[in-house]
């Protein structure tokens, strides 16, 4: 086939939110690339543009004719079809339909199932460009937008108003008319050069029609641009802007002809925490912040903005007066916050409230005192940790009353500022604790560290999410408002990296015993059940596979990290023979109990066959060995020792009937049945395991 | 010679006075925001056309600094426009405006932020931008969706300056107490700062709070009476008192977080009976300015 034309669907919007433009071009993408194949369009390449302004398509060697078909569809039987007058049926114009022919025109054949109706399906000879003009606008009536809008007399919705939209294929237009507007190959460029609609004579040209006005749509190139401009201001005066890609990606989406311009501030503001400075920069300004090759913070800032002024000095001034009113309020709140010691900011947490209903950020800074005190010695860790721990926790959260953190620009610095003031107190390590209690604080970033910030990152999460629980704000489906789900995993990659050996059960315990008040009695189950639900991410690192975390979460382990022993124990030995064939027999006799446990006391008398004998030896023998294992802690060995119940298992179930007429036989049968159990259990539910056989014989 | 602060005013009335808009006077009551003016608040309303540009003065008690603070105070001005239907280049005519006044394109860089707008006590919500000017906030520019909880159809555009904020700018002066004022070397520090730290007292100090919880309750009832006589425009009036009164309230620190929330809605209420009744008005009236496109 002859792939030689090309195609632009551009839609012209007033400025987009930034967030929204990778979505919706991910979008554009995914329902044009379906529509076209089902109408048997291929191409060489699909490239995507894209500014504040607009959202573009760009195929790359099109056919300027659709492929054609020419194919024979089977369908229901003659008899279904038809009815008894040769009239089709509802079943037969559906079919017809859905084939895209005439009921008429269906074929009859024979086959092995009797007679049935033919749709013999030809099509093709559609030009790309007609199809394309039925696509597009389903394209864009397909965008999906977080929030949306109808502007003027229209009824359409869109992130923000249409202004046109330029489609054209080769040299011609594709028509079609959406919100209001009829396509044409006419687009704009960058609104401050003022110029009139351009247009796109040949497809092809797109990008350089809009690259003469001043705009660089193609997004790597502009973000190319800006990196490469950024780079060059600072090295102009020998210093280093550190690579910062979210930034990046975040002022490219919003400039379309991007410049930059370096701007100073008076260098005593540097006497402000770095961490406040670059915050007052980048959150709201979105500047990058220049250091020298040492590392330490220059005054000075670099900006980027959309087309170049003609005097850029009026342009850096203003923004200069921004920045300096921004970090003179800055200066305002420490100066301020450094009048009373962290421990006076800490007493007005009584006025914070935490969560509906469930007391004051001073109750919580009171339990997480508490609860350090407990944790230490439960992590084996020395009475110097609990002591810079214990002070860390009545202090972690004072930050919150301070004059810097209640600014809401500045508030993503809570925990650093109050290990900021700590530190400034001549409280070095107490204020490192503080500084990291929230890590991790996104999946990916770094962990706490040092015990004492690992304690109390712990007991933080974990007060937090007994709370919510307790309060009944407990996440469900996509909402977590609380972000529970991140802070459970943080405990246990935390738990996982110093190796704490604690039972998530104490844990829950510990954390609900300095709450005021009765828990409900599901409270700790809900918990440790939600807790346990993050196993996954954490055992995803280590490659074990979700069925394995599925059936060692089923059982007990006096800790999190036998949890994860066992989970590698199993694991590791899963596909041997040996192991399926234990899974086999376990899930025998796993499957075949009740789920109530029997209160009933095994007999020795009324074990009557050899092979119930022979089970019942072996299950005290094994039992016995295994709890040797468990001991030490040693679950290889565990799973070496159940080995040796399988033969005895399937000896059972083939002579042995469980169901006996006789109840007191029956009984004491599953009791025996539960013993063996018990000791199969304290490796893992075999029953969760899967095989990939098993989706056949089920 | 950049632009006094009431040539300011003049200019933009010429300029939106050409583009096809009524020039009204300001709304003679206590408000936020330029919204509450009836001149948007009802005629964003219902199917018939409008466009309006004014002047309102705006009061924030909370705002109030005591004359102290550069560029923050509890009585300021707003210029409001709302075109209805909002035009195809309303972005544009918006950018002409910003030329008008000296604020040319090629000198500066103009951007549009994203920015969804919403007045919880009017009911009101749409979305569009904060626009920046070499990164200051310079315009709120919103296509409404919702006023008194009524969907809106047309969409009409509002664009909203912070006339003190954008003089300062045209001017390059640091403070707006140095605004030159217009006429001769009168400023705006002579005409209003000493009322701004009267108010900004009265507001955080001295105001009745126990009369004002009073006449919030008296306000509210009125609306609810006025509107059973349907009396829309003297219902909405006692609207906009039940909000100045909550904000001064507010700002006396007589309300808790909690209390807060049901304030607000409370006014939500009121403004969403009053929207409803205005609507059923004005289509009894056959809506008349349909007739004048």
């Amino acid at each position: 086939m002859n792939l030689t034309k090309d195609a632009v669907l551009e839609i012209g919007c007033e400025e987009l939110p930034s967030s929204y433009i990778r979505p919706a071009i991910d979008q554009m993408v995914a329902a044009a690339e379906a529509s076209l194949k089902d109408h048997r369009i291929t191409y060489q390449h699909l490239y995507t543009y894209y500014t504040p302004r607009r959202l573009t398509l760009f195929f790359k060697g099109l056919p300027e004719m659709q492929q054609d078909v020419n194919k024979e569809v089977t369908g229901p039987l003659v008899s279904i079809a038809f009815d008894e007058h040769g009239l089709p049926t509802r079943a037969g114009e559906g079919f017809a339909k859905a084939q895209g022919v005439s009921a008429a025109s269906l074929r009859r054949q024979m086959t092995s199932k009797g007679e049935v109706v033919v749709a013999i399906k030809k099509g093709g000879g559609r030009l790309t460009s007609e199809i394309m003009a039925e696509v597009f606008p389903e394209v864009i009536k397909k965008i999906r937008f977080p929030k949306v809008q109808r502007w003027g007399n229209g009824t359409f919705l869109f992130a923000r108003p249409i202004r046109w939209i330029c489609s054209v294929f080769s040299r011609t237009v594709i028509p079609f008319e959406i919100a209001g507007l009829y396509s044409s190959r006419e687009t704009y460029g960058l609104r401050a050069l003022k110029q009139g609609p351009l247009d796109v004579v040949e497809a092809g040209d797109y990008l350089e029609v809009l690259k003469q006005a001043g705009v660089i749509a193609d997004p790597a190139e502009r973000r190319n641009m800006v990196w490469n401009k950024v780079q060059q201001a600072a090295s102009e005066l020998g210093a280093v802007v550190p690579q910062d890609p979210d930034l990046l990606d975040d002022v490219n989406n919003l400039v379309e002809s991007p410049d930059v311009i370096m701007g100073s501030f008076d260098p005593h503001y540097l006497g402000l925490p770095d961490q406040v400075i670059v915050t007052a920069m980048r959150e709201h300004q979105k500047y990058f912040a220049v250091r020298d090759k040492e590392g330490t913070l220059l005054p000075r800032f670099i900006g980027v903005i959309n087309g170049t002024p003609k005097d850029k000095q009026v342009v850096i001034r203003a923004n200069e007066g921004v920045l300096k009113a921004r970090l003179e309020d800055a200066k305002f709140f420490v100066a301020e916050d450094i009048k009373i010691p962290l421990e006076g900011w800490a007493e007005k947490l009584s006025g914070i409230t935490w969560l509906e209903g469930m007391g004051t950020m001073a109750d919580k800074s009171i339990r997480l005192q508490k609860l350090v005190k407990k944790l230490v010695p439960l992590f084996g860790l020395s009475k110097e940790v609990a002591k810079v721990t214990e002070e860390a926790a009545g202090l972690c959260k004072a930050d919150l009353a301070t004059n810097i953190i209640r600014e809401k620009e500045f508030n993503s610095l809570q925990g650093y500022m109050g290990g900021f003031y700590a530190i400034k107190e001549g409280k070095p390590s107490v204020g490192e604790a503080i500084q990291r209690h929230y890590w991790p604080r996104f999946s990916g970033d770094k962990l706490p560290g040092t015990p004492e910030s690992a304690v109390l990152s712990i007991a933080d999460k974990l007060d937090t999410i007994v709370g919510c629980f307790r309060a009944r704000l407990i996440p469900s489906g996509s909402q977590d408002p609380f972000a529970l789900r991140r802070q459970a995993l943080g405990i246990l990659q935390i738990l996982l990296a110093n190796k704490y050996a604690v039972s998530l059960e104490d844990l829950v315990k510990t954390a609900q015993s300095c709450f005021e008040g009765k828990a409900k009695p599901k409270e700790k189950d809900e918990v440790l059940e939600f807790l346990k639900g993050r196993l996954q991410s954490v055992l995803e690192s280590k490659n074990i596979s979700y069925d394995v975390v599925n059936a060692v979460a089923a059982t007990e382990a006096p800790t999190f990290i036998d949890l994860i022993e066992k989970a590698e124990a199993v694991q590791s030995s899963k596909m041997e023979k040996d192991f399926q064939e234990l899974a086999i027999a376990a899930g025998r006799v796993l499957r075949i109990l009740p789920p109530k446990k029997l209160k009933v006391k095994l007999s020795q008398a009324l074990l009557k066959e050899s092979e119930e004998k022979d089970l019942h030896k072996a299950v005290e023998m094994v039992g016995e060995a295994v709890a040797i294992s468990l001991e030490k802690r040693d679950y290889t060995d565990v799973r070496q020792e159940l080995q040796s119940l399988v033969k005895p298992i399937h000896a059972f179930f083939e002579k042995i009937l469980v169901m006996d007429k006789n109840a007191k036989v029956k009984n004491n049968r599953l009791v025996l049945l539960q013993e063996t159990a018990d000791v199969l259990l304290s490796l893992c539910d075999f029953r969760k395991l899967v095989y990939a056989s098993e989706n056949t014989t089920k | 010679m950049a632009l006094s602060f009431q040539e300011l005013i003049l200019t933009l009335d010429q300029y939106w006075s050409r583009q096809g808009c009524v020039i009204q006077q300001p709304y003679d009551m206590e408000k936020g925001a330029g919204t509450f003016n009836p001149a948007t608040f009802f005629r964003v309303l219902g199917p018939e056309p409008y466009h309006v540009a004014y002047v309102d003065p705006c009061r924030r008690p909370k705002d109030g600094r005591y004359g102290e603070n550069p560029n923050r105070m509890q009585h300021y001005y707003q210029y409001q426009i709302i075109l209805k239907p909002s035009p195809d280049n309303m972005v544009e005519m918006y950018l002409e405006s910003l030329e008008q006044i000296g604020i040319r394109q090629d000198e500066h860089d103009i951007r549009f932020v994203e920015d969804d707008w919403e007045s919880p006590t009017l009911g009101a919500s749409g979305l569009g931008w904060q626009v920046w000017m070499d990164g200051i906030e310079i315009t709120q520019f919103t296509f409404f969706q919702t006023t008194g909880g009524l969907e809106l159809k047309p969409v009409s555009g509002e664009i909203t300056f912070g006339l003190e904020r954008i003089a300062t700018v045209i001017q390059g002066v640091d403070s707006v107490w140095d605004l030159h004022y217009g006429s001769k070397n009168i400023t705006y520090r002579d005409i209003f700062l000493q009322n701004e730290k009267a108010f900004s007292a009265f507001n955080f100090e001295h105001s009745n709070a126990k009369m004002l919880l009073r006449h919030f309750k008296d306000f509210e009832g009125e609306v609810k009476r006025l509107l059973e006589l349907k009396l829309v425009g003297p219902a909405y009036d006692y609207v906009i008192k039940a909000s100045h009164t909550f904000n001064l309230l507010d700002a006396r620190g007589a309300i808790s977080v909690a209390e807060r929330t049901n304030f607000i809605g409370r006014v939500r209420a009121m403004a969403r009976g009053v929207a409803t009744a205005y609507v059923k008005e004005r289509e009894e009236l056959g809506f008349p300015l349909m007739k004048k496109g």
